[in-house]
């Protein structure tokens, strides 16, 4: 097991399990369960604001989430949230339905947000209701945690 | 003006789980106006039938994300009862504490989040961190410490693990309270600007009054929220055990949550019914608050529940300071009442945020339940908004519709429904 841990670091999982594609967050997270060390693994699911209540405690964060970046299912970008702009057009429907991006504004409009927060999205095949993964994303889980581990690796660095 | 008047809001937004409004006027007359509960039923009590006594409570626990410590303490007190536990006066001590913290989670959360954003004319709490910074941080921080609290005395924030029958499983340290009393203190001063937020913008609430049935827990001497009588404002007191004649369930075409009524087509329950009937017993703190707010018993708007929500935010946290100092006077011990399976049948109730919440087990002799009911806060409310909706609105006719759709929601948003939790059992008969 490999200790990363110079700092508070977290890798967090957003998404729900129950929408297919769009639990490749805590999908991704569970896959690293017992594989690292000095590193928090958080499944977040829905939990909307509770994610401004985690960034607090954190130097450092990986965010996972599906991401529709027009990419072949399986793909992997990592960003920075300066990088982007999010098109989400949340109605805030309930405390579930938030917008990542402006849970980490409202972080930093506190003066809370960890140093460094990176964002690690994967492009989904198909979000609807359906427990699991679809098979076109089932097929690259394997790459996918290989590439989430190097960017963990990248920064703790 | 003479027009025809057509809204149809599916899936009303910043509330918990889906419903729709409708409303068609014509010729400046209202033809329909409907609350719709669309939410597929849960099926808890048939979960539950079967199971062991020592699972219903983590089982129900699970009806509600935001109400799990309530739901959580109604089972236990059912269970208990229904077996003949009787739990110390420390653990009683720690459960009021661990309702509390769950009542400021989600007052805090339905007033500062769901509730705010109607009263600043904005769609959501995102557009006031730039217009409202300030406000947004302390309501950020408040809502940070109640979920602290309920980490600290339930074992986690949402779905507690402490909660056990007979008592917990773990209990705060002497140290670990008084820090956080330190905390609950230095959060008045907090609880006060928001307070005096809210009584700055209670002219953009609609003025409407319609006068109903209160129905929640009564007790000599709290404001009630672990335990009490059944109190109604048209009737009296009433046992826990009486509770199936309060609420007469009945289902509707327009609902998959069966509604309720008493003495009248519907009553309520929530924040504002206990304001209602227990403002006599609230602490300074929340007296002070009420008067901020400008709130005296009698308050017949149902908008006014979010700031009955406000007084009982203050009250809970000088409830919560009282209860930490008798449990350190007294000194932390971790008492657990032993807990055999018998067969018995036990009621209870709890003040949760939304109202008045039942649980009814019957267990057999060897421990498995076999026959369950649980009554949620927001189905009692149903009918009572159908009510008001109905009340409401000729006096919207001439409105633009956006005012009309915006009116209708606020109206919905103040009752803070959790609509997954009431759709709980709908009995069909097939011929």
């Amino acid at each position: 097991m490999r200790d990363w841990s110079p700092i508070r670091t977290a890798v967090i999982g957003v998404g729900n399990p129950m929408m297919g594609d769009d639990g490749i967050g805590p999908r991704l997270v569970a896959e690293l369960e017992g594989t690292v060390s000095g590193v928090d693994l958080i499944d977040i699911g829905t939990g909307g604001m509770q994610l401004v209540h985690i960034l607090v405690k954190y130097d450092a964060v990986v965010l996972i989430d599906a991401a529709d970046m027009g990419l072949p299912p399986g793909q992997c970008r990592v960003f920075s949230p300066g990088d982007v702009v999010s098109l989400k057009q949340t109605r805030a429907y309930s405390l579930h339905d938030w917008d990542l991006m402006r849970s980490i504004e409202i972080s930093r409009s506190l003066g809370e947000a960890p140093d460094s927060v990176r964002i690690f999205a994967v492009q989904p095949a198909s979000v609807e209701i359906r427990e699991g993964l679809s098979p076109e994303l089932e097929r690259e889980v394997p790459r996918c945690v290989a590439e989430l581990r190097r960017s963990i690796a990248a920064l703790c660095a | 003006m003479a027009r025809a008047i057509d809204i149809h809001v599916e899936h009303l937004t910043r509330v918990e789980g889906h419903g729709d409004i409708f409303f068609n006027a014509n010729e400046g007359k209202v033809e329909k106006v409907q609350w719709h509960v669309t939410e597929a039923p849960r099926f808890f009590e048939a979960m539950v039938r079967g199971k062991s006594y020592v699972h219903l409570q983590p089982i129900t626990s699970r009806i509600c994300g935001i109400c799990s410590i309530g739901h959580s303490l109604a089972s236990l007190k059912a269970t208990e009862a229904a077996l003949g536990v009787e739990v110390s006066e420390e653990t009683v001590l720690l459960r009021r504490l661990a309702l509390h913290g769950e009542n400021l989670q989600s007052h805090i959360l339905h007033i500062g989040y769901l509730v705010v954003p109607d009263l600043f004319g904005v769609g959501s709490v995102f557009p006031l961190v730039g217009t409202h910074g300030d406000a947004v941080v302390k309501i950020v921080g408040l809502h940070r410490l109640a979920n602290q609290m309920s980490d600290l005395v339930c074992g986690r924030t949402t779905h507690p693990i402490t909660l056990r029958l007979g008592g917990f499983s773990k209990v705060p340290t002497a140290k670990e309270l008084a820090d956080l009393k330190a905390r609950l203190e230095a959060a008045k001063p907090v609880i006060a600007e928001v307070a005096g937020l809210l009584a700055s913008v209670k002219g953009n609430l609609p003025q409407f009054e319609r006068e109903t049935e209160y129905i929640a827990l009564v007790d000599e001497k709290l404001y009630a929220l672990y335990d009490g009588d059944i109190g109604s404002s048209d009737t009296g007191v009433h046992p826990v055990s009486y509770y199936r004649s309060i609420t007469n369930e009945y289902v509707v075409g327009q609902s998959t949550a069966k509604f309720t009524k008493h003495v009248r087509d519907s009553y309520f329950v929530g924040a504002l019914a206990r304001f209602n009937l227990n403002e006599s017993k609230l602490n300074d703190f929340g007296r002070e608050t009420a008067q901020v707010l400008g709130l005296k018993a009698p308050v017949h708007n149902p908008f006014m529940n979010t700031y009955a929500q406000m007084v009982e935010v203050a009250d809970s946290v000088e409830d919560s300071i009282a209860i930490i100092d008798e449990l350190i006077d007294r000194g932390v011990k971790g008492e657990r009442a032993k807990v055999e399976p018998r067969a018995g049948r036990g009621i209870a109730a709890v003040e949760v945020p939304r109202g008045i919440l039942f649980h009814d087990y019957t267990i057999d002799s060897i421990g498995n339940c076999t026959k369950a009911n649980c009554i949620i806060p927001t189905n009692q409310n149903h009918a009572n908004i159908q009510k008001d909706m109905e009340a409401l609105a000729p006096g919207l006719v001439e409105r633009p519709e956006k005012e009309i759709e915006l009116t209708l929601e606020m109206l919905v948003r103040a009752y803070d429904p959790c609509i997954s939790c009431s759709t709980h059992y709908v009995s069909v008969h097939f011929v």
